[in-house]
């Protein structure tokens, strides 16, 4: 059934091609993202492909749509706007004939809530404003100010707000959009990119000195791909090459980004953006080569389509240049590459959760459940529904399901609610029996260590037993006191059963944190833990610490032996054990509210452990203070060293053990 | 003791089990080349001359650049191998294009010498230098071609038939003795083109099928329509240049043009699974609209010289040695349109055996219930087998749907391989979760009592690297002659499905499984690029056809995916036939060619209605190309299988489907009457109404606008 296995690739975000090509349907996937898991999965198709359109086009630059839901395509080679009425049909195209109105190369065209056109009339470095029946109304040309300098006035993208004000992209301009008030002033730059604050360049910035640095090419924002505008009046830029950062930002009047520069998932190559009148965000991205869909915090939900430059089959793009959503919700994308606009309607499945994932977005929970069960129906593994449906439950005071549910979505604050009230109802039913029960364990706690105290007087143990009890008892007494509890075992022979025994409790204790941690601070599937690799990265630094300490320190004339360096490090993990315990304990009775607690004893518990072996170092060393903190930080140097020689003949001896391997399957398998 | 492990008596070579079970590789003769003396006519007034004709037709030839004609005596009208003196004037092409307007084949061959080999160049009638030699005999007419320049030399032979003419190019007459190779031949490119004004369409065989009407203006076509039947070789794949083409590969080797009156349908005959159909639209390469097959005698592929180097594009050195054949049938009137052609084709598969039986009538139509069992994940650092519905579950579910008046019933049970789909080549103990070998058998034969037959599902091609499978040995080659591994997964050679397939067959015939539904065996097809030469397609689909043969008799039925054509005559049901298109720009127009041909005679279903989606559209579509009713279901929720191989089950629960399943049943039952029929006719009657017409005159009218269908008792019967 190898047909089905390239559907196991679903944690990739690339989905490649399947070897066979059973499944028709669209020729493309769809996929979905569940940002609870960072990773993509596959689901049916949300939109399908309903044509692309051919009227004649020279090179589509641009598309938008306008009110009345009539698309609008800048034909950069025609020096036309073609205008296609909802069906797809050709109404008029306007602008190619002779007169103030012609146009020349066409890039971008803007519509108005009142059907204006405004035309980034790149060829003729103006812009050229028509009125809904394609009559040419009037022009702006490059405004004087002096801000504006030399710079050539080449308009490519434009936006008009509702007071008239044109936020216009002008071709490779990376000082951000020019503001244009109704009268054609200049109203200032808007919304540039902010500047790469990459790591070389900071680098350079230290290294070099300010004569070299004049000769670096400066680190130039990146310009404008594209820009949209929403109803309320947010402006939003589409910024490719950015590897994601601020790929899309919404701006408000005051060019402030309410998403925060944030990093959008598949927008390395935006080409635009669109936004519909749920508020959902929808690009184009030639790196992923897909169309995908965001919710209003620019958080990805879903992606399909394909992008291939010999296309030959509706709904896989050549070469896309615009997109625009209409008010039916279709995508209208033009495409230089095939000269041609397509189209996608959502399916049945599409609408049911997108209109879902709306109401979840405006709060109405109630609303969402019939469309959520719809989704439901069709597909019990998107966990989108498990999302939205916990979210119905926690409203109708269903906690236990909506636990489950969040559960199933590793939805963590979903879960921390529905668990919170769960908690509490527990409480109000069982404090009595709650107090009863802690007072009980209390009680049975105090005289059970009396009882035991009282037998062993009666009946003490056997004198062998002595000695190893009090190194087990050690491990307690290390933890309050670090000096006393080091030289009591320094130079002292623990048997080795014990420190094996010590080490198996610490081992037990990690598989502990892994297994039993509550869900809410440990949000994993737990048969997908792999534990040795969990047990390899806990054990690595600790075994690498000893190495390297024992190696360091004998140097440095410390005087403890490997054996003794062993014994002292396996005790100094004692903080691990005894905060561990109720860590874990906790973390299954909390919810996120009291997640601060949780944090600060794993906090307190780090500190502890790092003091922990600085004194073991310098009592089992028998160092002064600061030779102690010298030598603790020479040791991580060294411990960082031993890694990098580790990873550097790992890599080496695998590229060997790689090269055999496949000399020996040429030789034994494929020939 | 040792003698025994090193021989293992008790294993069965290939042969052996080959003998056993009657499956073998039956290969075609090859076709002969004529001889004689060579024939040279005198052309007529009009250029040609006639070759020979029979009571419904004539052929002629040009003796001066080999072009022919077909006179159809019925109603007069004459087929062309290439546009008419007339239709030329209007031409705007010029050179090489316009020289190959005017060729009855196109030859395109590579150098196997020098620097670059893998640059192809065009032969054709217009080229300097060619030799013709022709030789006339009662059967037909020989052209032999010769190009002395480039010691290249073919074969052509032009046989009339009672419903049209047969064109063959003999492997035989293939000659390639100097620096030059055959890369490919395109066979009557323009037999019957037509220009874009002209009132018809082209028929290719995309999806159930395609129509590309002359009068339709097309979006930028960059490409043609260019496709190898039964799709590419898989093992090639790598060299393609798309970014990954999503399409369904080409299940049936026939196309088709319509222009007024008149029709052809071609059947590719011999040699089909190594052909393009090819369909080019004005302003690709003429002005004129053409249908053709373009016979591939090598393939480019990437050659690698180390691993790490990149790789480098190669052309096959070995040719595919094969007889090529395509026969058109000529229509006229009322049958010249694609239901018409469906009819030829149908024709043509009872006429060589493959289309025998009409199915017998039933009072109720049979619901297909693919179940799913399980199958693998890895959870806590091992495999685990996932169970979604145990033997027990499954027959709760029958017997559910049995109460509630779903009169017929047939069962696919999948995933029932021990550990599912990890370690392919272990299948058995049946997989211990769903309850056992013992508890397969009693599940089978409670539904033998119930009159419910139980078919098994695998595929016997994909096998993973998991298993014992010896790559080396059993592993389909790619052209560089190395085994083909995709992310650990081999394909089987034939011989090695037809021996497990035959072996698992007898298992499961112990268990009272009454059939097995192969996948993989129906819907790919592949050449094998041994060192020692290649085995064919040709060889892989009489090996395919003597496993379906000999699960047929041993247990009572086989069926399998898509239906590519080879696999007609042999299967009793197609799982997943072609309905949907493609989407390409160049196709106006998606009508149920295949469905027409096969109505009546073998049941086919398309998508399982859970998976749908498009839930309305997709049922409409089945109900209006004669489909039966599909479902595939898990008693437990389908989530349980998130995080395995059969993921893509997204809703399969049993009780969620439970309703729809009963209302989708009544409404294909209805139809039960239709069950046993041919389809006669198919129309679009407004925009978004079609009407399906069955032998006995019954119509189904199928209004995708309000989302249901109505019946037209027909007069018949």
């Amino acid at each position: 059934m190898k047909k089905w296995f390239p559907l196991l690739l679903v944690f990739m975000a690339v989905l490649t091609s399947l070897p066979g090509t059973a499944m028709a349907k669209p020729p493309y996937m769809t996929s979905y993202y569940d940002s609870n898991q960072a990773s993509w999965f596959r689901i049916q198709p949300i939109y399908r492909p309903a044509g692309a359109i051919s009227a004649d086009f020279g090179e589509p630059a641009d598309l938008d749509i306008a009110a009345d839901d009539r698309v609008y395509i800048a034909d950069k080679k025609k020096d036309r706007i073609a205008v296609l009425n909802p069906d797809g049909t050709l109404l008029r195209t306007f602008g190619d004939a002779e007169g103030q109105g012609q146009l020349s190369g066409p890039e971008g065209v803007y519509v108005t809530p009142d059907n204006e056109v405004y035309v980034a009339d790149s060829g003729n470095q103006r812009i050229a404003v028509f009125d809904g029946s394609g009559r040419f109304q009037r022009e702006y040309k490059k405004p004087e100010t002096p801000l504006l300098g030399s710079e050539h006035f080449v308009p490519v993208k434009l936006v008009v707000d509702r007071r008239g004000v044109m936020y216009i992209q002008l071709n490779s301009s990376y000082q951000g959009l020019v503001r244009l008030n109704p009268k054609g002033e200049f109203m200032g730059y808007f919304g540039a990119n902010k500047a790469d604050q990459s790591m070389l360049n900071w680098l350079k910035k230290l290294v070099l000195n300010k004569e070299q640095l004049s000769k670096e090419k400066g680190a130039l924002p990146k310009p404008i791909t594209n820009v949209a505008i929403d109803p309320d009046g947010f402006v939003y830029t589409a910024t490719a090459g950015g590897e994601g950062k601020g790929a899309i930002r919404k701006l408000n009047a005051g060019g402030v980004d309410a998403f925060k520069n944030k990093t959008l998932v598949n927008g390395h190559g935006i080409v635009d953006v669109a936004v519909d009148p749920e508020g959902f965000l929808y690009n184009i991205d030639l790196d992923s080569m897909s169309i995908n869909l965001y919710d209003r915090s620019g958080e990805a939900m879903f992606e399909f389509g394909d992008i291939d430059k010999e296309t030959q089959q509706y709904g896989v793009l050549g070469y896309p240049t615009g997109i625009g959503i209409d008010s039916d919700h279709a995508i209208w994308i033009s495409d230089s590459g095939t000269n041609t606009v397509h189209k996608y309607v959502r399916t049945a499945f599409g609408s049911s959760a997108l209109q879902a994932l709306a109401l979840y977005a405006d709060g109405k929970y109630e609303e969402s459940k019939p469309y959520w069960e719809a989704v439901y129906a069709r597909n019990d593994m998107y966990n989108g529904t498990f999302q939205g449906l916990g979210k119905v439950f926690l409203h109708e005071d269903r906690n236990d399901e909506a636990l489950s549910y969040m559960k199933a979505a590793f939805d963590t604050d979903g879960y921390s609610k529905a668990f919170w009230q769960i908690r509490m109802e527990w409480l109000q039913r069982h404090f009595v029996a709650l107090v009863g029960g802690l007072a009980a364990v209390m009680l049975a706690v105090y005289f059970g260590y009396r009882l035991i105290r009282w037998s062993l007087r009666r009946r003490p143990l056997p004198v062998s037993w002595k000695e190893p009890l009090a190194y087990i008892r050690n491990l307690g007494y290390v933890l309050i006191h670090p000096y006393e509890g080091f030289y009591k075992i320094k130079e002292a022979r623990i048997p080795a059963w014990i420190t094996i025994s010590l080490l198996l409790l610490v081992i037990g204790i990690k598989l502990c944190r892994v297994y039993l941690t509550g869900f809410l601070f440990h949000p994993v599937d737990l048969s997908e833990v792999n534990l040795m690799k969990e047990l390899g990265l806990f054990a690595l630094p600790w075994v690498t610490w000893i190495i390297a300490n024992y190696l360091v320190c004998s140097i440095k004339d410390g005087e403890g032996r490997f054996r003794e360096v062993i014994q002292g490090s396996v005790y100094a993990l004692s903080p691990y054990v005894f905060f561990s315990v109720p860590t874990i304990l906790l973390s299954n009775i909390a919810s996120l509210d009291e997640a601060v607690i949780i944090h600060a004893l794993n906090t307190i518990m780090t500190v502890w452990l790092l003091v922990m072996f600085i004194v073991m170092t310098q009592v089992i060393h028998n160092f002064d203070f600061l030779e102690t903190l010298k030598n603790s930080a020479i040791s991580v140097f060294a411990i960082l060293t031993i890694w990098m020689f580790g990873f550097i003949i790992f890599g080496l001896s695998y590229n060997l053990y790689d090269f055999f391997y496949e000399l020996y399957k040429e030789v034994n398998i494929y020939h | 003791m040792l003698l025994l492990l090193v021989f293992k008596p008790w294993e069965q070579t290939t042969a052996e089990r080959f003998s056993q079970t009657g499956i073998a590789a039956n290969l075609p003769t090859p076709d002969a080349l004529y001889e004689g003396d060579l024939w040279k006519p005198a052309a007529g007034a009009d250029g040609y001359a006639l070759v020979l004709e029979n009571e419904h037709y004539a052929l002629y030839v040009r003796p001066d650049n080999t072009q022919i004609a077909v006179l159809d005596k019925a109603s007069g009208y004459r087929w062309t191998s290439n546009p008419i003196k007339e239709e030329l004037a209007g031409e705007t092409v010029k050179g090489q294009l316009l020289a190959n307007l005017q060729s009855p084949f196109l030859l395109t061959h590579v150098r196997t010498q020098g620097a670059d080999q893998t640059v192809r160049e065009t032969l054709s009638n217009q080229t300097a230098g060619m030799q013709i030699a022709m030789i006339r005999k009662p059967e037909g007419l020989q052209i032999e071609y010769s190009f002395p320049a480039k010691q290249l030399g073919f074969v052509m032979q032009y046989e009339l038939t009672d419903s049209g003419l047969k064109v063959k190019v003999p492997a035989a007459g293939i000659r390639e003795e100097g620096a030059s190779a055959l890369f490919s031949l395109d066979v009557l490119p323009y037999f019957g083109a037509a220009p874009a004004k002209e009132n018809g369409y082209v028929f290719v065989p995309d999806g159930p099928g395609g129509l590309i009407r002359f009068a339709q203006e097309h979006a930028s076509l960059t490409r043609g329509y260019s496709h190898q039947v039964y799709g590419s070789e898989v093992t090639n794949e790598e060299n393609g240049t798309r970014t990954g083409e999503r399409r369904e590969d080409i299940a049936y080797p026939v196309f088709g043009l319509k222009k007024g009156d008149h029709a052809f349908l071609a059947v590719m005959t011999k040699g089909e699974d190594s052909a393009n159909v090819s369909a080019m639209a004005p302003g690709l390469k003429s002005s004129f609209y053409q249908v053709f097959s373009s016979q591939i005698y090598r393939e480019e592929y990437l050659y690698r010289m180390s691993r790490l180097a990149a790789p480098s594009k190669a052309v096959q050195k070995e040719r595919l040695n094969r007889d090529r054949e395509v026969e058109y049938r000529f229509l006229n009137g009322a049958d010249a349109d694609y239901v018409g052609m469906a009819g030829a084709y149908r024709s043509y598969l009872q006429e060589t055996g493959r289309l025998t039986e009409a199915l017998k009538p039933v009072d109720h139509v049979p619901l297909y219930l693919k179940i799913m069992g399980g199958n693998y994940e890895k959870a806590f650092g091992r495999i685990r087998y996932v169970a979604a519905t145990t033997f027990e579950q499954a027959g709760d579910i029958v017997s559910t749907l049995q109460s509630k008046g779903v009169a017929s019933l047939r069962t696919i049970f999948y995933g029932w391989q021990n550990e599912g789909d990890y370690n392919m080549e272990k299948r058995f103990p049946i997989d211990p979760a769903l309850g056992g070998e013992a508890a397969a058998k009693t599940f089978i034969s409670a539904m033998k009592e119930r009159g419910v037959p139980v078919s098994f599902s695998e595929d016997f091609l994909w096998v993973d690297g998991h298993s014992s499978f010896s790559g080396k040995t059993d592993a389909i080659r790619g052209i560089d002659g190395t085994a083909y591994v995709d992310d650990g997964w081999y394909i089987a050679k034939p011989a090695y499905t037809a021996v497990t397939a035959a072996d698992t067959v007898d298992r499961l015939k112990k268990l009272g499984v009454d059939g097995i539904h192969f996948s993989g065996i129906g819907e790919m097809l592949l050449n094998d690029y041994e060192p020692s030469g290649i085995q064919t397609r040709e060889y892989a689909k009489t090996i395919y056809d003597g496993l379906l043969k000999y699960t047929r008799e041993a247990l009572g039925s086989a069926s399998v995916n898509q239906g590519d054509a080879y696999a007609l005559g042999q299967t009793d049901y197609i799982d997943g036939l072609p309905s949907e298109s493609s989407y390409d720009f160049m196709i106006d127009e998606t009508v149920p060619f295949y469905p027409i041909v096969l109505h009546g005679f073998v049941p086919y279903t398309f998508g399982d209605g859970n998976l749908r989606d498009d839930e309305d559209a997709e049922f409409l579509r089945a109900i209006e190309y004669g489909a039966l009713p599909s479902f595939f279901v898990t008693h437990d929720d389908s989530r349980k299988l998130k995080d395995t191989p059969s993921n893509f089950l997204y809703s399969s629960r049993f009780d969620k489907w439970e309703r729809r399943i009963e209302e989708e049943y009544a409404k294909f039952d209805s139809l039960s009457q239709l069950y046993s029929m041919r389809i006669i006719g198919h129309e679009k009657l407004s925009g978004q109404k079609y009407a399906t017409t069955y032998e006995d005159g019954t119509r189904v009218i199928v209004d995708y606008g309000v989302k249901d269908f109505t019946v037209e008792k027909g007069a018949g019967k």
